[in-house]
């Protein structure tokens, strides 16, 4: 994690054209090859291959039903996919569990906020920043024991060294005090990121990021995509709005009906027959 | 986390609270059979606490967990020369160890299901108790237990409901420095956000069967104290409607800290036993109180004693500012 003085604030949007270009292909940080994945007659994805960079943003779009939230799932090891292999940081995930992804230097937020909403937005992102110290039983009886008798533990350390402030203020999230209940779904979004920032990812898997955000909401998440990307980071960013993805990614893979069609520089991607095709129909594309 | 000096008000009030109930209690041996009983049930709630209302895992087995930490002290009682202090720490390793190896085998089950197979353990549990004569007493339970040692002199009732009524204090103070920890934040994401801990790489699993152990262990003392209180256990004091009586009262007196988990056991023991005007139909009286605070007020008593506490504070606060 960046020291505060690094952080963005939300206001100052992160333009692509700001954006360091992502470093050689010695660094690629995910590898996917011919990774397929069927519900009964339905292929959700079909021999997919793509690699991402150390730095990179990697744009992944295409209509309803593309595959893409299922692509994201194997990636982030929520799912399993039937065949092929997926490699983060060099170390296969297909099949592994969820948090083996996360022990692999993923982290992710979801389509569909998983947030705790009784809990205040701090301790919602608070877990993210135990999420090290408690991946193991040994780590969950230290701190159980350091509960109980009120002893602080590193990550009482860290939270008391302001981290969770600093994470919520670089997003522009204010009042991390509140409930969840009481934040709107833009900001429960950039609770979900402040969480996955904490847990120091590698490759960071957005989904849907900006659906329901409003201004606000997207600038603090384009804040947090420059934020990893200072980091050496690479973020997946899946988005049905094509032109704000177009905007922050440095090369956008088109899925359709589970297969990828294109993969390549944003600007030639949206002037690609295969998006045009994707998203208007062959006629209009011919 | 703890919040400054804040952190201090807590333990200090309900110390107080702690010693005047001692106080209201010593000298009438009537009012410290009620303690006691409200001792044992507040174990049970507390021992419910952690897994079930921070962390959303419902266990019904918690009749055996208790009738472990009973028989654990009984057993060391009747057949060995053992100090009875041991019981405590010997029964809290057993139940522990049979809540995780339980939750383990229920691990991919949840809600109605894992419900459903924890109530047969409990089932099962209180019938072994009665099969397994050569080591349980059988129907008959084990009767005449020696009275424990305390500071080099048999422990009386008087001291015993002092230091129970302590425990309870520590354990309830413990599960609340624990609730505001990260390992209490992650278990109570754990509730309704399994998926997002797991991403951020904890093994919600294992939080579960930690959780479980310790709730277990929390209970077994309430089991510990039974048995010392009656010099006598039986089998049918650790039968399965004990849980359902336990589960509520958490719910009743306030979700939001383990101290009402503390309060529903008063609640419920004075709803039961004591009103005389309830005599014949206080566990009914209890679950329409149940019912009414669901309904109307799902924080428990203790949520909204709490919330009408802070208004009060800031409008104190707010004419201070005002006239200031």
């Amino acid at each position: 994690m960046a020291e505060p003085s690094n952080m963005a604030e939300p206001s100052n949007m992160a333009e692509p054209s700001n954006m360091a270009e992502p470093s050689n292909m010695a660094d690629v940080i995910l590898e996917c090859r011919g990774v397929n994945k069927a519900y009964g007659a339905v292929r959700a994805v079909n021999d997919v291959s793509l690699e991402l960079r150390a730095g990179e943003v990697l744009g992944l779009v295409g209509p309803n039903g593309a595959g893409k939230t299922t692509l994201v799932d194997l990636i982030g090891g929520e799912q399993r996919p039937d065949s092929g292999a997926i490699t983060a940081l060099g170390r296969p995930l297909a099949g592994a569990p969820s948090r083996r992804a996360r022990v692999n230097g993923l982290a992710r937020t979801f389509q569909h906020p998983q947030v705790a909403l009784d809990l205040t937005a701090r301790e919602n992102m608070l877990v993210g920043l135990a999420g090290p110290s408690l991946a193991t039983l040994s780590g969950q009886l230290r701190e159980l024991a350091a509960g109980i008798v009120g002893a602080g533990s590193r990550i009482e350390r860290d939270a008391a060294r302001g981290e969770v402030e600093r994470v919520a203020a670089a997003l522009g999230l204010k009042d991390i005090e509140r409930e969840c209940r009481e934040l709107t779904l833009g900001e429960l979004r950039l609770v979900e990121v402040g969480r996955a920032l904490l847990t120091r990812p590698a490759l960071m898997l957005l989904d849907e990021p900006f659906a329901g955000s409003d201004a606000h909401g997207v600038a603090g998440i384009r804040s947090a995509i420059a934020e990893i990307l200072r980091n050496g980071c690479g973020v997946i960013l899946v988005d049905h709005n094509v032109d704000i993805v177009a905007s922050l990614a440095h090369r956008i893979a088109l899925l359709n009906l589970g297969a990828k069609v294109f993969d390549g520089d944003p600007k030639a991607c949206l002037a690609s027959p295969e998006m045009q095709a994707v998203y208007f129909g062959e006629r209009e594309a011919a | 986390m703890r919040q400054g000096g804040s952190a201090w008000v807590e333990p200090i009030v309900t110390l107080a609270l702690a010693i005047a109930a001692m106080a209201a209690v010593h000298g009438s041996p009537y009012l410290e059979a009620v303690a006691l009983l409200t001792c044992t049930y507040a174990f049970i709630a507390l021992g419910m606490y952690l897994p079930f209302i921070m962390g959303g895992a419902l266990s019904m087995a918690y009749n055996a967990y208790l009738g472990v930490g009973a028989y654990a002290l009984a057993l060391i009682a009747g057949r060995s020369d053992w100090d009875l202090a041991w019981s405590l720490p010997i029964g809290m390793l057993i139940a522990a160890a049979t809540a995780v190896l339980l939750g383990f085998a229920t691990r991919r089950l949840s809600g109605f299901y894992l419900a459903a197979v924890t109530l047969l353990f409990g089932i099962a549990f209180t019938t072994w108790l009665v099969d397994a004569e050569s080591v349980t007493g059988g129907s008959g339970g084990l009767q005449g237990l020696r009275v424990p040692v305390f500071a080099g002199r048999p422990l009386s009732n008087s001291t015993l409901v002092m230091l129970t009524i302590l425990a309870v204090w520590i354990v309830a103070l413990a599960l609340s420095r624990l609730r505001n920890s990260p390992f209490g934040v992650a278990v109570r994401a754990r509730r309704r956000a399994a998926i997002a801990v797991e991403s951020c790489g904890i093994p919600v699993s294992t939080l579960t069967l930690v959780s479980l152990g310790l709730g277990a262990a929390v209970s077994s003392v309430g089991g510990s104290l039974f048995a010392v209180a009656n010099h006598a256990i039986l089998p049918e004091s650790f039968a399965v409607d004990l849980v359902f009586l336990c589960i509520f009262m958490p719910l009743l007196g306030g979700q939001d800290r383990p101290w009402g988990a503390v309060l529903g056991a008063i609640l419920v023991v004075t709803f039961t036993f004591q009103l005389t005007f309830f005599k014949e139909t206080g566990s009914l009286f209890f679950s329409l109180a149940v019912l009414l605070v669901l309904v109307i007020a799902p924080r428990g008593v203790l949520g909204y004693v709490l919330i009408g506490l802070q208004k009060l504070w800031k409008g104190t606060r707010g004419g201070e500012t005002r006239h200031g």
